[in-house]
């Protein structure tokens, strides 16, 4: 009941952002179809672009040209390319999910091993190392961290290719560099919320149950995380997808986050509006699984749903 | 920047009271004690002289090309070397500080300027404009951050100001959403509540009350806010969306770097540095503006080093076995027995001792209650006889046993074995002993298969059974509901389940009702007398109410810090106290009257000795009417002795029997 009111209140969300990302072009100030032709070009020459870009159709029209381009490849060209932009982004779009998918695994995984360290480890050098990493971790750009990393592992050590996205080599380094944030965070995560149920009643039931030291930690103390956790995941997750533009800009990936850069340099219109039409689905997407995944996980608030 | 906000709302909550006490140069002690606040005013501190000065202490001109010195190393002439058009890079870093951190400042104010008073006004008004202010932000955050800055570039167009402008947009929502959570809470106080019905004009209102409350926070939120508009603002500038060459940026700079990387990474390495460090110092100081202004939010570190130190291979201090007394050994085993017990807090480095020598046994079947104030060690005790010290406790002297099993030395794989199958544990708070997000048959099924081979539907039917034996109704529907959904006495009840899973010989009770309603005490302590008559096991339970003692218990001990002071039947010690202390604790109890109500209750004067520091001679000597400054009280610590069948630590327990067969 609660996933289906949720999904229903996403689509007034949709809307509203196709709305916008549509009346984006609007905004722009001076002419579209001028900027377009360029400083040169002579007022019959506007007039065809204006034409070829539809701008002479009244708005509801135009809107619904905008809708169709979605799903016909025939309605939406790119300015520059003259290539439908529906196959560029799909074209494009696994580049982009790799690194954050990738990078989301990665992030989860050793953040939750680091926080585990830092926890368990509490008040040691190794709790202090972690807590210092975490905190350049979040305070790099993940732009020089990405050179950095370029330089050392393809250019010093040739271990790794530079840039592209040819082979599977070719997305180590990106994911690393992406997944610094996630992991950062879920450390702290993971630490924090060991550190809160530590002193609980109910670990100390678990041990005079028979359990295993493991066994309290895995079973009982982490799984008190895993709500904040999955909220954190689904933040982070979006986060690398809109990252997406500056790592596939300094990886030299051919993705939608590349794409939508090199569309604003040059202006080309249809394929930002496009491409930012398609991260905010996938950001509304996401925080609507998050939404579902946190409501179901937590008892509390599952049962007081099931009850609604 | 999404993440900035989950501080934020974090913090509102106990901000207000720290708020006001925590101004100007109070402040800045307070960032300065940390060592996260100092490194952090350090850095923000060189940020905003850089940021100033800057452009004017730069050694060359940061536009003046020299083709004759492109793309030099480090050197005297040039400290981080020259860049492809011969320009001193060090130079450009310090007139780019200026671009660079006033973008972040210039962005944080926007959103600042923007978003408080959108969010303070929503909170205030409420209704359609709290409604609309929400449902934009809603809008916002559909957009990754820098996706929607970079679509306000695409519009306005990209150079500094547009910079500026958009990452400030982008931040806008944090500051709205914070300001506008804390106004409302503000406004529900009751004295602001007051000022409003007293007629204090709205604008009043926020100056006077939430401005306040709000300062603190906003301080956090913009410190950790401008760490990350640095980097998003000089991403942008770094694909080229932003500063526009040759203005010096650390963000341009560092785009411009790029096609150099393979021959020259001394181009990258300076800007990077810089806007890393930058993010690093401010990032520091809005964690230290947090712990000043939220310490409840700060997680309370263990003092005590690490939590689960058996994890990772180093247990807790090893302690040597204790030679047995052979002559001493009884025939017949003890369920539970402890003699000349010890235990301190800190045992290794700065031992506190809160059991000072207890020597006690158990007969089978039987109910031995341990009273005492708080902090006389009696929970410490039970802890200890239940393998469940905490991490920073130890037994340093002495033995404890259950069932003829020494406590003391045993491997983590035979503690696991002994909680498993001979003890049984039921905590003060059921609320709080059972884990919240699993259900309670995952939970009591948990306690069954430990150890055990059973299957899940074994596990089952057995977890049925147990909360049939303690008394609940429907238990197979009851097994899949969340703790939550269940009442404190049934919680109890469930706690009580999971202790007999196993059927443990010995049940071990601490203040088990004292967290639930005194007619629901009653049921719970009928039930585990039931249970262990049925079951036939001895129980250790730990209260500070007599009353409760005289009808369910069998034996009594008398804790008073750290000591047992007086240790019998309840017939012959409740009875007859023979020391001052139970008698005091006699006296002070409501629930022993045999004659009603009539006589006086008295409160026992003074206070408990502090835990450590136990003066010479008998503890409780400060606080009793018997010893009459008697040099002997204060000089020499009674030890236990057997008076009127009871074994009784105090010299003048016979003048204490005298005085109540007189009276």
């Amino acid at each position: 009941m609660f996933v289906f009111k949720r999904m229903i209140a996403a689509i007034p969300t949709l809307v509203i952002v196709s709305l916008l990302v549509f009346w984006f072009v609007d905004l722009i100030p001076g002419d579209p179809a001028r900027i377009q032709a360029g400083p040169m070009a002579t007022p019959e020459e506007v007039e065809v672009i204006r034409e070829r870009m539809g701008l002479n159709l009244p708005a509801l029209t135009r809107y619904a040209h905008f809708l169709e381009g979605i799903v016909n490849p025939e309605v939406a060209v790119s300015l520059r390319t003259g290539r439908p932009i529906s196959i560029e982004i799909s074209e494009r779009l696994p580049n982009t999910l790799i690194i954050a998918i990738g990078g989301l695994v990665v992030g989860v995984l050793l953040g939750t091993i680091a926080g585990l360290a830092s926890a368990l480890c509490q008040g040691t050098w190794t709790d202090t190392l972690i807590t210092a990493i975490t905190l350049a971790g979040i305070s790099m750009p993940i732009y020089w961290l990405g050179l950095l990393c370029i330089w050392l592992f393809a250019v010093h050590l040739g271990w790794l290719p530079a840039a592209g996205a040819q082979t599977w080599a070719h997305f180590i380094l990106p994911i690393l560099a992406v997944a610094t944030r996630p992991a950062a965070m879920f450390s702290r995560l993971v630490t924090a919320s060991l550190l809160e149920v530590i002193g609980k009643d109910y670990l100390d039931t678990a041990r005079s149950k028979g359990l295993s030291e493991v066994q309290v930690l895995l079973r009982h103390a982490l799984r008190n995380s895993l709500v904040a956790s999955v909220s954190v995941a689904g933040v982070q997750f979006g986060a690398m997808l809109g990252g997406s533009v500056v790592t596939e800009t300094v990886f030299g990936i051919p993705g939608v986050g590349r794409m939508l850069v090199d569309a604003v340099t040059r202006a080309d219109y249809p394929v930002i509006q496009y491409a930012i039409l398609m991260f905010a689905f996938f950001f509304v997407m996401i925080n609507l699984l998050t939404d579902i995944a946190t409501q179901w996980l937590d008892p509390r608030t599952r049962q007081s749903a099931g009850a609604a | 920047m999404t993440s900035t906000a989950e501080p934020g709302t974090a913090i509102m909550s106990s901000a207000r009271k720290a708020a006001g006490r925590r101004r100007g140069m109070g402040l800045l002690a307070a960032l300065a004690k940390q060592p996260k606040g100092l490194l952090g005013l350090t850095i923000v501190g060189l940020c905003t002289v850089l940021a100033i000065a800057g452009p004017w202490i730069a050694p060359l001109d940061p536009y003046a090309q020299n083709f004759a010195q492109t793309l030099k190393g480090p050197s005297a002439a040039h400290w981080f070397g020259t860049d492809q058009l011969g320009r001193d890079v060090f130079s450009r870093v310090l007139a780019g500080a200026r671009t660079s951190l006033g973008i972040g400042i210039g962005s944080v104010v926007f959103a600042l300027l923007i978003g408080v008073p959108l969010g303070m006004l929503a909170a205030y008004r409420g209704g359609r404009l709290d409604f609309l202010l929400m449902r934009g932000i809603d809008i916002m955050l559909s957009f990754p951050d820098i996706v929607f800055a970079l679509a306000i570039v695409a519009i306005l167009g990209a150079n500094t100001q547009n910079v500026i402008l958009a990452v400030g947009i982008v931040s806008v929502p944090v500051f709205a959403r914070t300001a506008r959570a804390v106004t409302q809470s503000t406004l529900a106080e009751p004295y602001v509540e007051g000022s409003v019905s007293l007629g204090c004009s709205p604008l009043r209102v926020m100056t006077r009350h939430v401005l306040p409350n709000i300062a603190g926070i906003l301080l956090t939120l913009a410190s950790l806010l401008f760490a990350t508009t640095l980097l998003s603002a000089s991403g942008l500038s770094f694909l080229g969306l932003g500063t526009q060459p040759p203005e010096p940026e650390w963000g341009t700079m560092l785009g411009e770097s790029r096609s150099y990387l393979r021959s020259h990474p001394h181009l990258a390495t300076f800007p990077g540095l810089c806007l890393a460090l930058s993010a690093l110092g401010f990032n520091l100081l809005g964690e230290a503006l947090r712990t000043v202004y939220d310490p409840a939010a700060v997680n309370s570190r263990s003092k005590f080093g690490s939590i689960f130190s058996d994890l990772i291979g180093r247990a807790r201090p090893t302690h040597p076995k204790p030679v047995r007394d052979r002559s001493d050994t009884a025939p017949a085993l003890k369920p539970i027995e402890t003699k000349d017990l010890r235990i301190a807090f800190l045992p290794s480095t700065n031992p506190i001792e809160v059991v000072r020598g207890i020597s006690l046994a158990v007969e089978k079947g039987r109910t031995l209650a341990i009273v005492g104030e708080s902090g006389s060690g009696k929970s410490t005790l039970l802890r200890a006889v239940a393998t469940l010290l905490p991490r920073q406790a130890g037994i340093i002297g002495g033995s404890a046993s259950i069932s003829g099993t020494e406590l003391r030395g045993l491997s983590p794989g035979e503690v696991q074995e002994l909680r498993r199958r001979k003890i049984g544990v039921v905590f003060q708070d059921a609320a709080s002993a059972l884990n919240p997000v699993l259900t309670v048959g995952q939970q009591l099924e948990e306690a069954i298969r430990q150890g055990t081979s059973l299957s899940s539907a074994e596990a089952r039917s057995r977890a049925i059974a147990l909360l049939q034996d303690v008394k609940i109704a429907d238990p197979e529907r009851r097994l899949d509901m969340y703790p939550h959904q269940f009442s404190g006495g049934m919680k109890q009840r469930i706690v009580i389940a999971m202790a007999l899973a196993q059927g443990p010989d010995v049940l071990l009770a601490d203040e088990p009702t004292s967290a639930l309603d005194v007619t629901v005490q009653q049921q719970i302590l009928v039930l585990l007398r039931e249970l262990q008559h049925s079951r036939g096991m001895t129980m250790l339970l730990v209260t500070h109410d007599l009353g409760l003692v005289a009808r369910y218990a069998d034996d009594v001990g008398v804790m008073y810090a750290g000591e047992l002071v007086e240790f019998g039947t309840v017939d012959e010690v409740l009875v007859t106290p023979t020391h001052p202390y139970t008698l005091a604790l006699k006296q002070s109890s409501p629930g022993l009257s045999e004659h009603g109500n009539r006589i006086r209750l008295q409160a026992i004067s003074g206070e408990p000795p502090f835990v450590g520091r136990v003066p010479e001679g008998c503890p409780f000597e400060p606080r009793c009417h018997f010893s009459r400054n008697r040099g002997h009280c204060r000089s020499e610590s009674p030890k236990p002795r057997l008076v009127l069948g009871r074994k009784v630590a105090c010299h003048f327990a016979e003048e204490l029997v005298d005085a109540s067969a007189s009276r």
